[in-house]
């Protein structure tokens, strides 16, 4: 194929409660049947009853491997996921896969995924980030004029008080008309201001979606996962915002980056799902897009 | 050309780029001092470019160390906004804590911001909280990128520097 069209992409595959010393095999992830996918990167995430990255220390016993597009197993047998990337590809860094690989229309991912510690892994979710490739015409293509100037530029949005158990469906972000945008990262957090109790979130999940309604995953993904800068951060007037392993330095990235012509709007449907911990309450979640505006010449 | 690659910027022929960083904390713009909540941002910082040669602005570091519940909205030289509203620092400008200002990564923009020599970045600053910042607020601000010169053929032989440097 001479020409395509990319799109950011992310499957997640939830497998649920893992429990201590379990192994399953096979586990399917079905691809979607319009395009094919370049698997560009990995990453895992589970339910914790400890915010932020510190949370997930119980992914270190987590043992998986994953078939090709061939359905043919990468490894010959399950691999610690910790050992290749000790952040488990969260914080929209995902593990690479190096050479990508491009699976088919409607293909599928196997999975074995083991645990090898003492405790459950509940709420485990395994993240396949990439690019959906299109043949020319199935998507509008929207991309740089011929001619153009560029400034940097950040939209933001603001999740107000966003309920322990509440989800917030077609929450609109209008891009302005004086230019296009150029969405290249997004970062995704809270420092719950103090006169909402300085509550933090756990279990978050977004859904992206485009001006027609067309999502970037085939389910919602969690906010730290592929989109965290720092995370839910404690508004406890400890003094130091310590992004010493993650943080908006090295942003979640798409790839490619999403154009957004001028007047069209990005649409997002929030979900939380908090009440197993004690003791949360709303919390207010921003939103940085971050990337440039684009002036037609 | 429309796709040059990101984060990448070749030097035209007849300049050098030097690494540089504009800092400003307390001592250099006393504005940065603890300000009030949400109800009363700080509006139009000047945050001077230095007046010996044009500056290409590429990243921003604030300090981590002291930075807590933050928002930025910076002005380019040009007078455009580069946000549609404040930005949290801690999603967009927070650099590793390796250290504070030693080697950690900046937040990088792209494309770069070209700043004219003794141009003016203006920055508006306010806090997501209702308390009153007791230490520390914005603490210092890094604007990280390279000076511009413009090489000028020397009398002396082949050696160039900076136009408007003396070498001796």
């Amino acid at each position: 194929m001479d020409k395509f069209q990319l799109r950011h992409f992310d499957y997640v595959l939830q497998v649920g409660t893992l429990a201590a010393g379990q192994r399953i095999n096979a586990l399917v992830l079905n691809l979607d049947s319009d395009s094919s996918f370049i698997l560009r990167g990995r990453a895992a995430h589970c339910q914790s009853g400890t915010p932020m990255y510190a949370g997930q220390v119980g992914l270190a016993n987590l043992l998986d491997r994953y078939t090709g597009p061939d359905e043919e197993y990468l490894s010959q047998d399950v691999t610690r996921f910790f050992n290749e990337n000790v952040l488990m590809g969260q914080y929209g860094s995902p593990l690479p896969v190096r050479p990508p690989l491009i699976y088919p229309p409607g293909g599928v991912i196997v999975v074995d995924a083991y645990n090898d510690g003492g405790n459950a892994l509940n709420g485990l979710e395994l993240y396949f980030r990439g690019s959906k490739i299109f043949a020319p015409g199935v998507l509008e293509c929207h991309t740089y004029p011929e001619q153009m100037s560029s400034n940097p530029y950040i939209y933001n949005l603001l999740i107000q008080a966003l309920g322990v158990s509440e989800t917030r469906p077609n929450t609109v972000k209008d891009i302005q008309p004086d230019a296009d945008f150029v969405l290249r990262a997004m970062t995704i957090g809270s420092l719950n201001p103090a006169a909402l109790g300085g509550s933090q979130y756990y279990q978050i999940w977004v859904t992206l979606r485009d001006w027609d309604g067309r999502p970037y995953s085939n389910l919602p993904v969690h906010v730290d996962a592929c989109f965290g800068a720092c995370g839910s951060l404690p508004n406890d007037g400890s003094g130091a915002l310590l992004a010493n392993v993650v943080g908006p330095y090295h942003p979640p990235l798409f790839t490619p980056e999403i154009y957004v012509p001028a007047t069209r709007q990005l649409l997002f449907d929030f979900s939380r799902n908090d009440a197993y911990v004690q003791g949360t309450a709303a919390v207010d979640i921003r939103v940085a897009l971050i990337g440039a505006k684009v002036y037609p010449l | 050309m429309i796709y040059r690659p990101q984060f990448v910027y070749r030097t035209p022929k007849g300049f050098r780029d030097v690494e540089f960083e504009h800092f400003f904390d307390l001592t250099t713009l006393a504005a940065l001092a603890p300000a009030p909540g949400t109800a009363s941002p700080v509006y139009s910082l000047p945050l001077n470019i230095d007046p010996d040669a044009e500056f290409r602005w590429r990243g921003v570091k604030t300090d981590h160390l002291l930075s807590r519940n933050v928002g930025l909205r910076f002005r380019d030289p040009y007078g455009n906004y580069l946000s549609d509203d404040f930005v949290p620092v801690w999603l967009a400008f927070i650099p590793p804590s390796l250290a504070a200002y030693t080697g950690g990564q900046s937040c990088i923009h792209e494309p770069e911001v070209v700043c004219p020599a003794s141009s003016v970045v203006l920055l508006d600053m306010c806090s997501y909280d209702t308390v009153t910042w007791s230490s520390g607020g914005l603490g210092s601000i890094l604007l990280t990128g390279v000076k511009r010169y413009a090489d000028t053929c020397c009398e002396c032989g082949d050696i160039c520097e900076p136009a408007g440097v003396s070498h001796g």
